[in-house]
């Protein structure tokens, strides 16, 4: 199941920010500029160690912690760029109080406006970023519109997702993880079951049941690697949000050499989950 | 003076079109570079993997430029396309003080390079709009350019999202290939 990750060609994370970045956002990361995002390639570049501790302590879910604490639900996030720029270079939604706030909010759909699946947004949530590193094969031929509406409940996503179903739009879902793996499977493969073992959920099938409209209009191609992928990162996230990974700081790869690539670290956490 | 050798060589031996590759660390912005001069807008990029190539023809010149993917992984594969090449522009991130060490290291490989004896070196101090940019005089001390004794050697502030710079700095390259440009 892991050498799938291994022939998805390059990875990207943003090392002083601690984040893996998709596609769509690598763009908005790199014209950041180097003293807001040190944009790398998982597998291009050479790592420091203490690079890759950093990530493997930070990661995308604490790190939206951090920059996303104050975004407010249903934040329309229009635009990528604009937002990835409010979010890390005008610091518009760090945490005013000091504290980071809970895991669960309630993001904003977003109906992304550029070209080329841009409309991803940017969220350095773990689960979701991965999601959108898959993307290059997944939208190869699709998708050119995807919709990020999340919500913890069920009730909340079903209106604004039924609309966009008559539209030719991904869907995504995201919140805790249960209803973002289970959007996912429905997003890539909507003939997979609605899968879920780690989670409770009733919003989940009702959500994937809108998702699985949402996705006839998709053509989507086949991932299945890509479900697996997503079953995977789920229960890295609620392993992450549990516990913040001390053990990976120990026993991680910093013992390694500094050539250990970051992308076999991750592979790595992955593995352990 | 061993930086006419590469003025008189092109005397010698003219080119139809002269090849320049475009090299630099990853996000210096060698493709935005390429494109604003190709095309004469901003494009959104992705890191190069490998190469892109465009011709351009200024001042009756034809250019093929050559622009390389910077990650650290595909640098080791600008040697195989140095042959032929009679200009390289080195793209620096005038912002990016951590690594314009990394940046010299490689200049000085590629000075060293067979195929590189006789070309000309420009090097485009890009990013100038950011306020926290190196100067170009900043970068010539960092990337000890005036060390450089065989090769002719050239810096140019430039930004390459408004295009400043990127024509001065081809310019200086069209001055040095024999031909239509006056010299």
């Amino acid at each position: 199941m892991l050498s799938h990750f291994l022939y998805r060609g390059p990875r990207w994370a943003s090392v002083n920010l601690g984040i893996f970045i998709c596609m769509q956002c690598l763009g908005a990361h790199r014209s950041l500029g180097v003293h807001i995002s040190k944009v790398r390639s998982a597998t291009l570049d050479t790592w420091l160690p203490e690079q890759i501790a950093f990530i493997q302590s930070m990661g995308n879910e604490r790190s939206n912690n951090y920059w996303e604490a104050e975004l407010p639900p249903n934040y329309d996030r229009v635009g990528i760029e604009c937002f990835i720029r409010a979010k890390y270079e005008e610091k518009r939604w760090v945490p005013r109080d000091g504290k980071a706030k809970s895991l669960s909010r309630v993001n904003g759909e977003k109906i992304p406006t550029r070209s080329g699946g841009h409309g991803r947004m940017n969220d350095t949530n773990h689960v979701f970023e991965e999601r959108k590193i898959t993307c290059p094969p997944v939208t190869k031929n699709s998708t050119p519109l995807p919709v990020k509406a999340s919500t913890p409940l069920p009730v909340k996503a079903s209106s604004p997702l039924l609309a966009k179903v008559s539209t030719p739009m991904a869907v995504k879902v995201s919140t805790p993880m249960v209803v973002k793996a289970s959007q996912k499977v429905a997003h890539h493969n909507k003939s997979q079951e609605l899968m879920q073992k780690s989670e409770p959920a009733a919003p989940k099938a009702e959500l994937s049941k809108k998702e699985e409209n949402a996705t006839k209009n998709l053509t989507l191609p086949k991932v299945d690697y890509a479900t697996e992928l997503f079953n995977l990162l789920c229960m890295d996230d609620s392993r992450e949000s549990d516990s913040t990974i001390p053990a990976h700081d120990k026993n991680g790869p910093i013992s390694k050499s500094s050539m250990v690539s970051p992308f076999s670290v991750h592979l790595q956490q992955l593995a352990k989950m | 003076m061993g930086a006419f050798a590469s003025r008189f060589w092109f005397m010698l031996f003219p080119a139809n079109e002269y090849k320049i590759v475009v090299v630099g660390l990853d996000n210096a912005g060698k493709t935005t570079t390429l494109y604003k001069l190709h095309l004469g807008e901003v494009v959104t990029t992705h890191p190069t993997v490998g190469s892109n190539v465009e011709e351009l023809v200024y001042k009756n010149i034809r250019f093929e430029v050559w622009d390389l993917g910077g990650q650290d992984r595909l640098r080791t594969s600008w040697a195989t396309y140095y042959r032929g090449t009679h200009a390289v522009i080195a793209v620096i991130d005038s912002t990016d003080r951590d690594r314009i060490s990394i940046m010299k290291d490689e200049l000085f490989m590629l000075l060293g390079h067979d195929d590189l004896q006789h070309s000309v070196i420009l090097v485009f101090a890009n990013k100038q709009d950011l306020k926290d940019a190196m100067t170009p005089a900043e970068i010539t001390d960092a990337l000890s350019l005036h060390s450089i004794k065989n090769h002719d050697w050239h810096i140019q502030a430039c930004c390459a999202l408004t295009g400043d710079g990127l024509y001065d700095g081809l310019g200086w390259i069209a001055q040095r290939v024999p031909g239509k440009a006056p010299s």
